[in-house]
């Protein structure tokens, strides 16, 4: 026997009724306590659930319960009174506690709660009880967000999640794996997109201080229809539980219509185990996403009625009902559902209940202030009541062997900050580059990528290599041909490259992409000779200034006659750069076989060969080994039949891990004796990109790099710019000095070749 | 029960019409058709997402729906502003195809409001080349019927951008019946179809 059905038998609650009930029982006259009234676009449940229980239960004596004025659902007709509870922030808890117990020990009295927060703060605060129809703390913590181990009880797929308090490396990764189609969540709800690095900062900066707590999580967004179960369950055992499919949704993603139908059999059975393995009581809301080759995705178990509750009621099956019925021992009620399913939404004003009236504006200000959810305004303070007390590690930064010997030269280093090169670092990265044996006869070409890092130890390792130079201006030309490429080594890319006209512009190049039909069309008419030209193409969709656009039959056509316009035999190349550190993983995969697409429609409509494929940079050096080019090189062998090389541009991907930045502490700021901010002498002219993507920041504490995870203190740079920010928080000690120095990782790549001078008093 | 086929007899042409198909000039065409499919890709993100079984959605956001002046060739329908159900129909099979997906034209009978029908009656009546498919209260739309696992189909409206559910929703924009041009039997939810049958998915009224 379960505690709560224990305590119901002591207390004589247990009244079943030996006849079938009505759909409308008149002889019910509990009081019900509803809480959760708030009515606005994100509504919560109580007046939906309210509703309900009134249909079932005319003279039940209903109670709304809110905590904010502004709540409108407290004015609505169904109610036969409210309780104005203070806000979170204001209400003595232990006091409420007791007030809700008396409720509940009164007798006759139940409590059903429809806010996440109050859900968790009842499971906390009070023993359970017959009448409290929610779940208790033991029933709640299986339901708990990023990885509900009630989950795993059930047949859905669950998407890929990960806690925030992993490295920020770790972070990173998944974002990009996951092509940045991710979303930060909530320790309870709000979920926010993020799209790259300074979003998920900002949006992580921001739910950490609405929230204050770190308990944050990614996960992975599913495209799929939004569907949901909806269930009500006393003790472990299901009373009812339905399937409702979104129909129309608000610009805030919330039901505004729906489609309510059974519970599918293969879903009921483990629906029931569920329950019942975790003991719950109470509504409770599984949402879930099914996509269009119909796998059912888990997104979160709602622990609480949703707000659309009474659609269902109005399709002829009212949970609230059923859940009330089961906790006082009735019959249960009818289920079958109606003959119209769907239900929708529609505003309606009502009058404001006497006594009762509205909240008074506060004074205008500048920006969205006043603006009041479900909590009012007191989200922050009822949160951290309810987040474990145990403080949340974060997983520190690692180093490869090769870097960690490389940054024994931080011991020689005198002046800060300063920009080491690590030799070996380096040298482990371009020696990966080994020369791949053509595949189905294609050759892989790997072109360094100059304007990434031209420093001289780059190039040589680069010709070591056996690379390509990839160059994007005539200088940049100049720089490659004296480095030791020949002309036929050389791809030449970007909008401007014949700049600086002053320069000579070196015939015979190996490949020339044109940025622009008319570059084309000049090209063709130039005389040049070099080996191959070809286009960069605007893949259609991916949001790039560059190249030339196909996305109008148009522009299509005109392409195909400038391409057509070559001498034969018309060969031609067709190169794509979108950056997978920005786009991600699997989306730079889809640029790629797009890219195939329209070589081979390019192919067919202009009668010319695709002789080359190039696939541009911009890879993370993490993901460059991992990036699936055998197979991209395998697709394009199958669809261009005279497609003889695929080239690669890494640059960023060789370089950035193989510099570091020497910096010193030159102030330390404290509150209450606790560090909060520091200043060090490295700044943005020098790490321009220190916001782009994440570093990893060591300590140097006795000649010794000690890595430093995620905290609170920001790293603020030297210069007099707002934006200067080098780190949002950072695990630095209280014992931090001035003069102490920290070690910025990943320093090399663009946060070299695009820093520049500023606040040091002149130009270089 | 009503046959929403039988209750149609002023649209016989209905009844035997197959999938539209657009017609083919030569070159200009194919390079209409090459743009097509390419296009289709870059707004497919089958490696992104991991669906094998995403319809083309983009086509609805670009093209609008309305009258066409038949019969029209690849080359002038990409470029129109304005398709009709058939030119959709046509371009997402093309889509469907293109990426080794079995699908197969199909038609479809709907109910529709009648205050809605007399609209597009009087819309549809500016082009006298158009195809005709406005019924009294049931018009004629075409869809694509896609095999999504052996003996199974999903159904493709490439129109409105979405995958029709084969349970009966009745009243306005329920379907009444399915015909599709398949190779074999497939099942659609309960619903058997049959190559060139008109099958029945709801009672009419």
């Amino acid at each position: 026997m379960t505690a709560r059905r224990a305590v119901a038998e002591r207390s004589g609650e247990s009244r079943r009724w030996a006849s079938p009930p009505e759909a409308v029982d008149t002889t019910m006259r509990d009081t019900v306590f509803i809480s959760g009234l708030y009515s606005g676009p994100s509504p919560s449940a109580g007046l939906g659930v309210a509703r309900s229980l009134r249909a079932a239960f005319p003279k039940a004596r209903l109670m709304g319960v809110d905590y904010w004025a502004g709540s409108s659902g407290l004015h609505h007709e169904v109610f036969d009174a409210t309780w104005l509870k203070p806000p979170w922030d204001l209400i003595e808890e232990d006091l409420y506690a007791r007030e809700v117990q008396a409720e509940l020990d009164r007798g006759g009295a139940l409590w059903i709660p429809t806010l996440d927060l109050e859900v968790a703060w009842l499971a906390r605060s009070l023993p359970i009880h017959p009448l409290l129809l929610a779940p208790c703390e033991k029933a709640l913590a299986p339901s708990r967000k990023p990885r509900p181990s009630v989950a795993e009880l059930l047949p859905f797929e669950i998407a890929p999640s990960l806690d925030l308090s992993a490295s920020d490396e770790e972070i990173y990764a998944f974002c990009r794996t996951h092509s940045w189609r991710v979303w930060i969540k909530g320790p309870y709800h709000e979920a926010v997109p993020v799209g790259d690095w300074r979003q998920l900062e900002r949006a992580r900066t921001s739910m950490k201080d609405g929230w204050q707590t770190d308990r944050l999580s990614l996960q992975v967004h599913v495209r799929g229809y939004e569907e949901s179960i909806c269930l009500a369950a006393y003790d472990g055992q299901l009373c009812d539980a339905l399937y409702m499919r979104k129909r129309i949704t608000t610009p805030e993603g919330k039901t505004w219509a729906g489609h309510v139908a059974e519970l599918p059999p293969d879903l009921l059975t483990p629906i029931e185990a569920a329950v019942r393995s975790i003991g719950w009581t109470g509504g409770a809301e599984i949402e879930l996403l099914r996509d269009v080759d119909g796998r059912l995705w888990w997104l979160e178990w709602n622990p609480r009625f949703p707000a659309w509750v009474h659609g269902a009621t109005l399709a002829g099956r009212n949970l609230p009902a059923a859940l009330v019925r089961r906790a006082l021992g009735l019959a249960d009620g009818p289920r079958a559902l109606s003959a119209q399913p769907e239900f929708t939404r529609v505003v309606l004003e009502v009058p404001v209940r006497t006594g009762l009236p509205l909240p008074l504006p506060a004074e205008p200000e500048h920006g969205p202030l006043g603006i009041h959810g479900k909590y009012g305004a007191s989200l922050s303070a009822i949160v951290p009541k309810l987040v474990p007390d145990e403080p949340l590690g974060f997983a520190p930064p690692t180093l490869s062997p090769e870097t960690e010997t490389d940054l024994r030269a931080i011991a020689s280093v005198v002046a800060t900050p300063q920009r080491l090169f690590l030799p070996r670092t380096a040298e482990a990265a371009f020696a990966r580059l080994h020369a791949a044996p053509p595949i189905d006869g294609i050759s892989l070409r790997y072109a360094y990528s100059l304007k990434t890092s031209p420093d001289a130890e780059y190039l040589m390792l680069a010709r070591k290599a056996g690379m390509l130079a990839e160059c994007i201006s005539l200088l940049e030309v100049r720089r490659a041909l004296e480095a030791g490429w020949l002309p036929g080594d050389i791809v030449l890319n970007g909008p401007g490259k014949w700049w600086p006209p002053t320069e000579r512009a070196v015939d015979g190049l190996r490949v020339v992409f044109c940025d622009s039909v008319e570059e084309l069309e000049r090209l063709t008419a130039s005389g040049r000779t070099d080996r191959l030209r070809g286009v960069r193409l605007r893949i259609p969709g991916s949001h790039s200034r560059f190249g030339v656009r196909v996305d109008e039959p148009a522009d299509f056509e005109r392409l195909c006659a400038a391409v057509a316009a070559l001498p034969g035999p018309r060969d031609f190349g067709v190169h794509v750069h979108m950056a997978s550190t920005m786009i991600g993983v699997g989306h730079w995969r889809d640029i790629a076989e797009s890219a195939i697409a329209w070589a081979r429609a390019l192919e067919g409509a202009a009668g010319c060969r695709i002789r080359a494929l190039d696939l541009g940079g911009g890879y993370h050096p993490d993901d460059f080994a991992r990036l699936p080019f055998a197979e991209i090189v395998r697709a394009a062998r199958r669809q261009l039949r005279d497609l003889a090389d695929v080239y690669v541009e890494p640059g960023r991907a060789l370089t950035q891990a193989t510099m570091a930045m020497v910096t010193s502490v030159l102030d330390v700021r404290r509150q209450d004796g606790a560090i909060y901010e520091v200043v060090v002498d490295v700044c943005i002219a020098e790490l321009p990109l220190a916001s782009v993507y994440p570093h990893r920041f060591f300590r140097v504490v006795e000649g010794q790099l000690v890595p430093v995870a995620r905290g609170p203190v920001r790293v603020l740079g030297r210069i007099c710019m707002e934006d200067d920010i080098l780190s949002a928080g950072l695990d630095l000690p209280d014992t931090l000095a001035i003069g102490d120095r920290l070690v910025i990782c990943d320093a090399g790549a663009y946060e070299r070749s695009m820093s520049y001078a500023f606040g040091r008093g002149g130009y270089p | 029960m009503h046959s929403a086929v039988a209750d149609t007899p002023d649209r016989q042409e209905w009844r035997q019409v197959s999938g539209s198909t657009l017609t083919h000039h030569g070159p200009c065409c194919d390079r209409a058709r090459a743009w097509l499919i390419a296009m289709g890709r870059s707004y497919d993100f089958s490696s992104t997402d991991g669906l094998a079984l995403a319809g083309p959605r983009w086509i609805t956001q670009r093209w609008a729906w309305g009258p066409t002046r038949w019969p029209i060739a690849w080359c002038e329908a990409v470029r129109a502003e304005v398709i009709d159900c058939g030119v959709f129909g046509a371009f997402a099979l093309e889509l469907f195809r293109a990426k080794g997906i079995d699908a197969y034209p199909g038609q479809l009978l709907r109910t529709c409001a009648e205050e809605r029908i007399s609209h597009w009656r009087r819309k549809w009546e500016t082009m006298p080349t158009a195809f005709n498919w406005i019924g009294s209260s049931v018009v004629y739309h075409e869809v694509n019927v896609v095999r999504s696992a052996p003996g199974k189909a999903h159904v493709y409206d490439p129109t409105e951008g979405f995958w029709l559910e084969p349970a009966a929703q009745s009243g306005h924009h329920g379907h009444l019946a399915i015909r599709a041009e398949i190779p074999e039997v497939l099942r659609w939810g309960a619903h058997v179809l049959v190559n060139g049958e008109w099958t029945e998915t709801a009672p009419r009224g």
